[in-house]
């Protein structure tokens, strides 16, 4: 007989299967379309298995299970557990891999990247079914081999366009960032393992130990753990490696692989039934101060998918954030404030993992039309891109928090959490400070974003390659949409998550049952606010085209550079000139905010001497480099190289000293046992 | 009483071949060397302990075959079919590798008696014998150039392991002895395959040209 247990643990696992073995065709057939064809069906199938069978999962009331392989290892029975919360970060990891694959196959095509098509296919499958063993992982050494796997597919997926020597580069930073997190992640399973005695994970309620290895395992934790989901200062890996990748494996990386450091952390925060107050603090005051000093940098760059990483890391920040009131709720017993903390934590981290994906895909789009990832010499795109410039403004608008769409519900959430935090008395009710932060960032990205916008969709042409960019194909729009469209129902339906929501808090809850979200958040506020703006924007919509018909605009303003008449563009302060490159330049626009934030985001500037009556024709240009790592991590990093250098003498190369250092090693130990004996 | 004179005596033959291949100065001599001692032990849980029984006697019959026959048969075809000459070369001389060895041994047989090792009631030879013929591989392995001596310098020091498995002859199962000479053929087997491969790249077999692959 079927059990419930086993239908739904025997889906998960051949969902996994499917995907890991997805690749195998495209890489037997790496020529032909038909291997890729066939990669991304299985892929797809995997995860629409994998979707259905987490739908049938809540559906029978989301209850715990465990599975254990019957193998005697020195490490127990490896395990597989399954809860709502895993459940919850489970389903991004499919609805992502499947949409990202079928992206792949117009962005990242087969005929025009043979050799590394294969390969990108073969590790997104690998990647798909790592990420979900991380989250389905019940053991360490499962956990620890699953997060290893993820971390080396992404490399390889990172090195996709390995001829690009930035690319390489910025893959070689990522390797080092994840292995510095693998290292800590294991050093923190040990100390786990010291503490409870088995190999099992997640454990659950410990009681607080006087000795300082709960401390330990929890820093351990917030550094490899917040190493991969981009927390301030471990953060150094991540806008490179997302502005190196293909589209889509940016979007795979920003909407699910950050999520399993935020994943880990909830889990790290849930091990003790009595956390002390500052672990909370700690979460607040990190993700404040990663999402704002990412939120700034954002403003300033020119190449829109590192900007959009950034925007990633800064809401990463804001999860932190609400997992820190959540986690202060849980130490002060306060049980409202942690359940509306760890619901904001969840729906933003659902949100992030929708709308980022969007925007980063809406991003490839753009780069797949004009071959080009600075703003720089983009603009009026909308014209030729209409359906591109539509979801990219959905995206756009979801992450800055508008309603009717779904960044704002959970922002909303968090900041009631916080308005909640600061109505407490006690030395708790300072957790509302960080609130500012939050208005800022959100402040913050709005501007990044509608900066993008503007820059490219809107205004006026300046080069030949915008001219001739169109809407990509089917296979990466539809993709587009689907994702724009999650964002807008989870925006004006958010109670339907409800239900969710609560089972996966419930699940995460450190110290007894948390009070039913819907209880605490009005949500069916959201649904009359979002058809009633929604309403109100279909309205303008039909006005706007009704006015535009009627004006009937000339379609020479559209296409040539030199228009025939002046008509005055949006974005250029009034002014006209008579020819594209006169107009603005993406930098131009964003000089302003970069100049208020100097001290943060430290610009550099390259500005040519221009000399003489008649000076020779010059460039100037601005850089918005990394500031920690270039103040920071650089300088650290070189010191540690520099003391490493000495041991690369006893490197010789020759095999004879390698075995001497053997033969040496061994004498030492001999002579170790005449001594002791 | 005359099974220990004859492990006695099977135990100075195995080091005195481990000082006749510290000494030798040709390739082929060396191998056989290696060879040699490898049948002398493989025959050693017969004729010297009296093992009965069908394992020890597999183990006996394998290990003849593969160290008597098998990969001499391979280090020698390695050294015919690659065009190189034919003699040893030393990074630490012959004497001077010799008199280490001596040495060595010496230390051995004056420091085993305190050795914490279980002792094997038929004699003290076996364990001096094991870290000398250890030692020997060791100092092949580090004192000579050419990776045909490495490989050799390889087998004697499985040698050693093999005659300090006999000190544990009742408590290690023979299928552990099969697992060794297995790795050991691996080893080898390996070792002949990138014999061949520095030579087609290096137009040699000096495994000093490897040091350009260093990073």
């Amino acid at each position: 007989m079927l059990t419930a247990k086993s239908s739904v643990l025997g889906g998960l696992i051949s969902a996994l299967a499917l995907a890991a073995c997805s690749g195998l065709p495209s890489l037997a057939a790496s020529r032909r379309n038909a291997g890729r064809m066939i990669s991304t069906t299985l892929l797809v199938a995997g995860c629409a298995l994998g979707i259905t069978v987490l739908a049938g999962y809540w559906l029978g009331g989301a209850p715990s299970y465990i599975w254990s392989l019957p193998w005697n290892s020195p490490f127990g029975p490896p395990q597989i557990r399954l809860d709502a919360l895993a459940a919850f970060f489970l389903f991004p990891v499919f609805l992502i891999a499947g949409a990202g694959s079928i992206y792949g196959l117009g962005y990242w095509a087969q005929k025009n990247h043979p050799a590394s098509g294969g390969r990108l296919t073969l590790f997104w499958g690998i990647m798909t079914a790592a990420m979900a063993m991380v989250v389905l992982a019940g053991q360490m050494v499962v956990f620890l081999s699953a997060w290893e796997i993820m971390a080396m597919a992404g490399y390889f997926l990172l090195v996709t366009d390995d001829s690009q020597p930035n690319v390489r580069r910025a893959a070689w930073i990522y390797l080092i960032a994840a292995h510095l997190a693998a290292l800590s992640l294991i050093a923190m399973c040990v100390l786990l393992h010291g503490m409870t005695g088995t190999f099992a994970l997640w454990p659950r309620r410990l009681p607080a130990d006087p000795g300082g290895i709960s401390v330990a395992v929890f820093l351990l934790a917030l550094a490899g753990f917040g190493a991969k989901a981009g927390l301030a200062p471990m953060h150094f890996w991540l806008p490179d490696a997302h502005a190196a990748a293909p589209g889509h494996v940016s979007a795979f990386f920003s909407g699910v692989m950050l999520t399993m450091g935020v994943y880990g952390l909830m889990r790290v925060a849930a091990i003790f039934a009595d956390p002390p107050l500052w672990w909370g603090g700690t979460f607040l005051t990190v993700g404040a101060g990663t999402a704002l000093l990412a939120g700034i940098w954002a403003i300033a760059q020119t190449d829109f998918k590192r900007m959009m990483a950034l925007s990633s890391i800064e809401n990463m920040g804001i999860i932190a954030m609400a997992l820190g009131l959540a986690e202060i709720g849980i130490s002060t017993r306060s049980p409202v404030l942690a359940a509306l903390g760890v619901c904001g934590a969840l729906l933003h981290m659902l949100n992030h993992s929708l709308f980022k994906p969007l925007l980063f895909l809406c991003a490839g789009a753009v780069i797949h039309a004009v071959h080009r990832r600075g703003v720089e010499g983009l603009g009026g795109l909308a014209r030729n891109m209409p359906r591109t410039f539509t979801v990219s403004l959905v995206g756009a608008l979801a992450i800055s928090g508008i309603p009717p769409l779904n960044g704002f519900v959970s922002e909303w959430i968090i900041f009631f959490a916080f308005m909640v935090a600061g109505s407490t008395s006690g030395p708790q009710a300072t957790a509302a400070l960080p609130l500012a932060v939050l208005a800022l960032c959100g402040a913050a990205t709005f501007a990044a974003y509608i900066t993008w916008i503007s820059l490219i969709f809107l205004g006026r042409s300046k080069t030949d390659a915008t001219a001739i960019a169109h809407d990509p194909g089917r296979s990466m729009l539809a993709p587009m949409i689907v994702l724009a469209g999650l964002c807008v129902v989870l925006g004006t339906v958010p109670a339907a998550l409800a239900e969710i929501l609560n089972r996966a808090a419930g699940a995460w809850s450190p110290a007894g049952p948390l009070p039913d979200i819907r209880s605490i958040v009005p949500f069916h506020i959201f649904t009359v606010l979002g058809i009633v703006l929604l309403a109100g924007a279909a309205i303008v919509g039909i006005a706007l085209r009704r006015h535009r018909s009627r004006r009937a605009m000339p379609a020479a303003v559209t296409t040539d550079l030199v228009p025939a008449f002046a008509a005055v563009e949006t974005w250029n302060c009034g002014f006209s000139p008579r020819v594209g490159r006169a107009a603005y330049t993406g930098g131009s626009m964003l000089q302003m905010p970069t100049h208020w934030f100097r001290s943060v985001i430290r610009p550099r500037w390259l500005r040519p001497r221009i000399e003489g009556i008649f000076p020779l024709p010059a460039e100037a240009c601005r850089e918005s480099p990394d500031p920690l790592l270039d103040y920071l991590i650089n300088p650290l990093a070189a010191r540690i190289s520099r003391t490493v250098d000495r041991f690369r003498r006893l490197h010789g190369g020759k095999s004879q000293i390698y075995i001497l250092y053997m033969l040496l090693i061994l004498l030492i130990l001999t002579l170790s046992i005449f001594v002791t004996a | 009483m005359i099974s220990m004179y004859i492990l006695n005596a099977v135990l100075v033959l195995v080091i005195l071949l481990n000082m006749y291949a510290l000494g030798a100065g040709r390739m082929s001599s060396l191998v056989r060397t290696a060879a040699m001692q490898g049948v002398l032990l493989a025959l050693l849980p017969e004729i010297a302990l009296g093992s009965r029984g069908l394992m020890p006697f597999a183990v006996t019959a394998i290990t003849l075959g593969v160290k008597g026959m098998l990969i001499p048969w391979l280090l020698l075809r390695a050294l015919r079919n690659t065009n190189v000459k034919k003699e040893v070369e030393p990074l630490i001389g012959f004497m001077p590798s010799i008199l280490l060895g001596a040495l060595v041994t010496g230390t051995a047989l004056t420091l085993s008696g305190i050795l914490s090792a279980p002792r094997h009631p038929l004699g003290l030879m076996v364990m001096p014998t094991a870290i000398s013929t250890l030692f020997t591989g060791f100092l092949l392995l580090t004192a000579r150039v050419k990776a045909v001596t490495q490989a050799i310098g390889f087998l004697i020091l499985e040698n050693g392991i093999y005659v300090f498995g006999l000190l544990l002859l009742a408590a290690v199962p023979a299928l552990v002895e099969l697992g060794i000479l297995l790795d050991v053929f691996v080893g080898i087997f390996v070792i002949s395959i990138i014999l061949h491969h520095i030579n087609r790249t290096f137009d040699s077999m000096d495994t000093r040209s490897l040091a350009a692959l260093k990073e």
